[in-house]
């Protein structure tokens, strides 16, 4: 049996913890309980000032006024404003926040050896829409968080030098850098296009796939190339990104490659090929897509039965055709393509 | 000579049930670290954030949440309409009424203005008959499931294959999800290829304000059963959960809150209905395969993502909530024993598995052991009253200081209960919860694992009150 006497040590030794970390915990709470009360009080005093920059110059007083808030309160109050605002009335914001040396700060932030004030800098910078000395650079930091935030801020400063490193960045291993990228790219939009063609064909295919997912989502002629030279890519993947890109721009040679791709041996490929035609509502191509409704694939019997629907009355008498045809899987699907398009919805 | 047999008896046993107090104790006292490391490195990845690239971007991760809801009737308007107020770019809600007998879909279909629709959708994972689909005329992207009678699972695996989001979250139809917790949660997705899944914090709504669908005003609640609950999932949620980031992941996903790839869940088989504790047996089989098939298997749990839950005011029903829990816990570890202590499965088999088994598992047993040894001991006098209260205090002291250390991480984070008269009260509850609640929880679990050995798998029914409308 366990001694009683130290028992009785490790319980005293115990209570008395329990005991400290007690008066801690409320003396903690107390004080941040006050502390977000002050904090509160400074938010309301800022905050008018702050709003006033917006729409004239700040007085003296009124800037000695924001710079006894303290670094944390003008943060606080930028981060609540800058997001609502753009163009002249975001500069005019970026300029008070130069004015109380945030920019200077964050601008030294970003050139720490630390990954968490990299970080802090760099999103600080493009609050305020400032750090083109800084920023570019931080496209090729070390650490995917500060390179996503680069990108992030890349969509108000698209220049032709970062447009073409936010490019290259679509091949980065971190999903977080390029969807950050790909966000940017589609935010610029047009401008950013051009560069992007230029770029997509040097890329590994993790980084065709992220820049045909954004050329599946933008009009551009001169994405249509592109797309239909990587429409003969030997990964699949490619292929079908490709397919889905050419969807978005439609054109003559779009819909060739695309009456190609539906009879790819993937059948992602087909899947992709067959919505993308769907979505131009190529109803010419309508013939094509019949035999696609017994594919194999489930995928591709109900993408191209969604492509039929789509094109309107062709659509719908290839769809009626497969309806009263031998085979079971066709008059399923398209049994099922038809109720969708009698439904409500 | 009984007598002198039984003193020697206990002597071996108290120290071995000390020592296990001792060595749980020091592994819960090892991840509230990692907790607070995690906590460190995720605040500072955090802060300065602006989350509405996530929010208003075209190529975001598309989500489907899924709320499976049974005779929830009382709450489901209030729940469909926070989730339909869910700021994320790229939602699809799926509401999926499981044969509830009382007045779940007429709600629904009146205050969503529903219309019968006809999606083609594949039927991968094999469900109850569905009646018909439905679409909101009032927003596109909420859809209503009505089904037959399946179960939980079974209802989830309806709205699988019919959810068209890359990603799904599982929830409660009583759970409020705050409006950015979807931005919050899709992180981890988009940090790593190799994520399967995440999990986020549940705390508790009882007596808290809800305006809209979000809660407004976070209370600790007046009655003691749910402000016991309150400590119990700040505890599980701040360190439990987020301390296992380091130790290899979780190994449990909340069912009232859990972010997936819909097109991994899907090839795993989806939920299964077989299991009390689908939403753990879930994650263990993800994990499982993926570390057998060399694909993601990678859990992550973040902590502020927060959802908010109704917990049981009434001690029949947190009794058999616990019940099932256990329940679930044991018949997860027993399907999937083939992982415990094998190398092949990394940490997954050599930590998180027998650590569930051997502390999460079997401490009602030896805990129940130690407490009965006691009461023996004290009623053949072969402990004195004194020997009993101190081998009590320092048995369960170790947990009570834990507690008190999770409460310090909560006010150092998030510190959701603010002010000194509200930690007091806190204080007190997590005392109250450390000597007189957790030993009666001991008993529920005892009658879960019982009731497993017996082969029962019935849920029992949830009694809600309705949240605190401000």
């Amino acid at each position: 049996m366990i001694p009683a006497d130290i028992l009785r040590i490790v319980a005293v030794g115990e209570l008395l913890l329990a005991v400290a970390l007690g008066v801690t915990l409320l003396i903690a709470a107390s004080w941040r309980a006050r502390s977000d009360r002050r904090q509160r009080a400074d938010m309301a005093r800022g905050r008018p000032i702050m709003i006033a920059t917006v729409a004239r110059d700040l007085t003296a007083s009124e800037v000695a006024a924001l710079e006894r808030l303290g670094r944390r309160t003008q943060v606080r109050l930028l981060a609540e404003i800058a997001p609502s605002l753009s163009g002249e009335r975001r500069a005019r914001l970026g300029a008070v926040a130069v004015r109380l040396g945030i920019a200077r700060s964050a601008e030294s932030a970003c050139r720490s050896r630390r990954w968490w004030r990299r970080l802090q800098g760099a999103r600080l910078l493009t609050l305020i829409g400032a750090g083109d000395e800084v920023m570019p650079a931080l496209l090729g930091d070390g650490h995917p968080l500060v390179r996503a935030q680069a990108a992030e801020w890349a969509s108000d400063h698209p220049t032709a030098a970062t447009l073409r490193l936010l490019v290259a960045l679509l091949d980065d291993p971190h999903r977080i850098a390029r969807f950050a990228v790909q966000d940017t790219l589609l935010r610029v939009g047009h401008p950013a296009i051009g560069v992007l063609a230029e770029g997509l064909l040097r890329m590994s295919a993790r980084g065709i796939e992220a820049g045909l997912a954004v050329a599946s989502r933008v009009v551009d002629p001169r994405l249509i190339p592109i797309a239909a030279a990587l429409a003969e890519h030997d990964l699949g993947d490619v292929r079908a990104a490709a397919a889905r890109a050419l969807g978005a721009q439609g054109g003559e040679v779009a819909v060739q490659v695309l009456t190609r791709l539906i009879e790819d041996e993937d059948p992602r490929v087909r899947a992709a090929a067959a919505a993308s035609l769907g979505r131009l509502e190529h109803w010419p191509s309508a013939t094509r897509l019949l035999p696609l409704l017994s594919d194999p694939s489930w995928s591709v019997r109900r993408e191209s039965a969604l492509a039929l629907r789509a094109m309107g009355a062709p659509g719908a008498v290839i769809l009626r055709t497969a309806l009263t045809g031998e085979d079971r899987f066709a008059a399923d699907i398209a049994a099922q393509a038809l109720a969708l398009r009698l439904g409500p919805a | 000579m009984t007598a002198e047999l039984v003193r020697i008896v206990l002597g071996q046993l108290d120290v071995a049930i000390l020592s296990y107090f001792l060595i749980v104790n020091s592994f819960y006292a090892a991840l509230l670290a990692s907790a607070s490391v995690e906590l460190w490195t995720h605040a500072r990845r955090v802060r300065g954030e602006s989350r509405w690239r996530v929010l208003g971007s075209d190529v975001a991760p598309t989500i489907t949440v899924l709320s499976p809801a049974y005779n929830e009737a009382m709450t489901i308007a209030a729940s469909v309409a926070a989730l339909m107020r869910l700021r994320y770019a790229n939602l699809e809600v799926i509401v999926i009424n499981d044969g509830s007998k009382d007045q779940t879909f007429e709600v629904l279909r009146d205050r969503f203005a529903l219309e019968p629709v006809h999606p083609i959708f594949d039927r991968r994972l094999p469900t109850a008959p569905i009646r018909a689909i439905y679409r909101s005329r009032l927003d596109s992207g909420l859809l209503v499931i009505d089904k037959d009678n399946g179960g939980k699972a079974d209802s989830l695996n309806a709205g699988l294959d019919l959810a068209a989001g890359d990603l799904v979250c599982a929830i409660d139809a009583d759970t409020l999800i705050e409006p950015d917790a979807l931005q919050r949660m899709v992180r981890p997705f988009l940090l790593s290829d190799g994520v399967l899944a995440a999990g986020g914090t549940i705390r508790v709504v009882n007596d808290c304000l809800v305006e809209g669908g979000r809660v407004t005003r976070v209370r600790l609640p007046g009655r003691l059963l749910p402000a016991l609950q309150v400590i119990e999932y700040l505890r599980a949620f701040l360190f439990g959960r987020l301390g296992w980031n380091r130790f290899g992941g979780n190994l449990i996903i909340s069912g009232a809150f859990g972010l997936f790839r819909r097109d991994a869940v899907i090839e795993a088989g989806g939920y299964t209905g077989e299991s009390v504790g689908e939403d753990m047996e879930l994650v263990v089989r993800l994990r499982r395969r993926g570390r057998e098939t060399g694909t993601a298997h990678q859990v992550d749990f973040i902590p502020d993502p927060v959802a908010w839950t109704e917990v049981p005011e009434s001690r029949r029903v947190l009794g058999r909530q616990r019940d099932r829990w256990h329940r679930g816990l044991a018949d997860t570890l027993w399907r999937h024993r083939a992982l415990f202590l094998r190398p092949r499965y990394g940490a997954l088999g050599l930590v998180g598995y027998p650590y569930f088994v051997l502390v999460e598992l079997l401490a009602p047993v030896i805990e129940a052991l130690g407490i009965v040894g006691l009461i023996a001991g004290l009623a053949i006098g072969a402990v004195d009253v004194t020997f009993a209260l101190l081998f009590f205090l320092v048995a369960y002291g170790y947990g009570l200081l834990l507690t008190y250390a999770t409460l310090l991480l909560e006010e150092l984070s998030y510190h959701r209960y603010s002010g000194g008269r509200e930690m007091l009260r806190l204080l007190l509850v997590a005392t109250i919860e450390t000597f007189g609640y957790r030993q009666l929880t001991v008993l529920w679990r005892l009658r879960g694992l019982v009731a497993f050995v017996r082969g029962r798998r019935a849920w029992g029914a949830m009694e809600r009150r309705g949240f605190r409308a401000g």
